[in-house]
């Protein structure tokens, strides 16, 4: 009863308009209970830049969703998504934010709940590292 | 707010003679940015519409019509107070590069960061936790990651100043938790974070017990010499750039170079020139290397012209014809290599000629000045 307060990770995922992530094909951003989802049109859309923002702003983690390999509907977009993680990855590093904290994922993960999964295995991985350190005073 | 800029960049003694606009290498190509107009306009309507103006960030603070206003008007303090009103407002720059450098500096504002910015250091660099010298090395560890299809190899800059310190006998300290110096975000308005990062980096600085700052930036060095003791006071610090301790070392002191067979011009950066009057000692150093074969630009000096872009804001077409012209007139010269002395005028530079129709013309390889001086020194101090 009188235990700590658990901490509940700010996590964010951008996802590929075309892996079905997601519930519905309306909503551009959607909450889900335990992290928040941005839909782009291509995993390609993702850059550097954003994800460091979500950083600066506070999230404790990033995932970013693509197509699988060879399937990107605009051929190359989850290959810029790779590529803009590596380096995004290479910055939190110099940061000293452990570049686990940002995980991309490629594949059709609307089947059969691996979504949850993936999400739900990557929340506990945040939970293990603790708050993002930009918000610890 | 903007009655107090007027007052103290003496706006009002605008004469509106149009010296400045003449001389602005941005009105050259963008012909509806107009240094006059913008001081005109703000001292008739002291009302805060031109807060609104977005070419206000058309700027790149260079400096060069405030040396040549015969009213004496601080036109670069004008910009950055202009800025910080207009972003106090909700008016901004177009950020380049998505806005990443942005969240960068913001990210270093907090104080629990612990980076892990010295992978850089190999094992025949020396530094020393007991040492008179600090090197400042500023952004270079992220420039080198996130340019790195520029090929500039920014991290070069710090390897060939540690590698020149060591060579003249000084092993420097280096912080493993500066932050950026600021620079950038106090020219695009953002004095707050600014003063947190100062606040930071001078506290680093002061419990370094060290006497002297290296930095082989000119913005950090900038900085340090004339904004940080403008809020903070004196700091009780000598700051130099790697140019200056390296000419000195030369005037005191016969030192064996290797040959250098190339004929290579230099850019002064706006801040080492016409900021802090450091137009000699890059000189001597480029000419302290034998054999090498120096031209001057036409425009140098007090006279050279900005490398196109300033705090990674308002990069535009207007800053790549600017770039274009620049590089044909250093091309011209007959040099092999354009020598810079600033870590942003070589990714300018360089971003400049990856353009798909970039004019043969107009292409050079681009250099820092320590990174060639460290290729022309012997490996064993003779002194
Ligand atoms: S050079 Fe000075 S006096 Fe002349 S228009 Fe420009 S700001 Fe005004
Ligand atoms: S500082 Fe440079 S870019 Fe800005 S108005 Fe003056 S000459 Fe033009």
């Amino acid at each position: 009863m009188n235990q700590k307060k658990e901490f509940e990770p700010k996590v964010i995922a951008f996802a590929c308009h075309w892996c079905g992530v997601g519930r519905n094909e309306i909503n551009p951003v959607e909450d889900f209970s335990n992290f928040k989802l941005v839909k782009l049109l291509c995993s390609g859309r993702i850059n550097t830049a954003l994800i460091l923002k979500a950083f600066e702003k506070g999230a404790d983690g990033v995932v970013v969703f693509g197509c699988p390999e060879g399937k990107c509907h605009y051929n190359f977009g989850n290959k810029n998504a790779i590529k803009e993680c590596e380096l995004s990855k290479s910055l939190l590093d110099l940061l000293g934010i452990n570049a686990k904290r940002l995980k991309v994922e490629l594949g059709f993960l609307n089947e059969n709940g691996k979504l949850d999964e993936v999400m739900d295995e990557f929340i506990e991985d945040i939970k293990t590292l603790g708050p993002n350190p930009l918000r610890v005073a | 707010m903007i009655s107090e800029t007027i007052k103290k960049t003496k706006a009002y003694f605008c004469l509106d003679c149009g010296k400045c606009t003449a001389l602005c290498p941005v009105t050259r190509y963008n012909k509806s940015y107009s240094p006059r107009k913008l001081v005109i306009k703000t001292v008739n309507s002291p009302d805060g519409n031109t807060l609104k103006d977005e070419r206000l960030w058309s700027c790149l603070t260079c400096m060069m019509c405030q040396e040549r206003c015969p009213s004496g008007i601080d036109y670069n303090e004008f910009t950055k107070l202009m800025r910080r009103d207009a972003k106090n407002l909700g008016f901004f720059g177009e950020p380049t590069h998505g806005g990443i450098f942005e969240s960068l500096w913001k990210i270093m504002t907090a104080p629990k960061l612990n980076q892990n910015r010295l992978d850089w250091l190999t094992p025949d660099l020396k530094i020393s936790d007991n040492s008179e010298y600090l090197y400042f090395v500023g952004c270079l560890p992220y420039f080198d990651q996130f340019f790195s299809d520029l090929k500039t190899d920014s991290i070069k800059i710090a390897q060939s100043v540690v590698k020149i310190l060591n060579f003249f006998g000084v092993e420097p300290k280096i912080l493993k938790n500066e932050r950026c110096c600021g620079h950038d975000l106090l020219w695009t308005g953002d004095f707050e974070n600014f003063k947190t990062l100062a606040e930071q980096n001078i506290k680093l600085l002061k419990d370094s017990n060290v006497k002297y700052v290296i930095t082989s930036c000119p913005e950090c060095l900038t900085t340090f010499k004339l904004d940080y003791p403008e809020v903070f006071g004196n700091l009780d610090l000598k700051f130099l750039h790697i140019t200056e301790f390296i000419s000195e070392k030369l005037s005191s002191n016969k030192y064996e170079l290797k040959r250098v067979n190339k004929k290579v011009t230099y850019q002064d950066p706006c801040r080492l020139g016409r900021y802090l009057g450091i137009y000699q000692k890059p000189r001597e150093v480029i000419t302290s290397i034998p054999e090498i074969e120096f031209t001057e630009m036409e425009r140098s000096g007090r006279n050279s012209v900005c490398c196109g872009t300033s705090c990674w804001t308002n990069c535009d077409r207007y800053s790549k014809l600017l770039q274009i012209d620049r590089l044909k007139e250093a091309k011209s010269t007959g040099a092999e290599l354009l020598l810079t002395a600033c870590p942003k005028c070589q990714i300018h530079f360089s971003c400049a000629q990856k353009d798909e129709n970039y004019p043969e013309e107009g292409k050079i390889e681009i250099v820092d000045l320590t990174t060639l001086f460290a290729e022309a020194i012997l490996k064993q101090s003779v002194a």
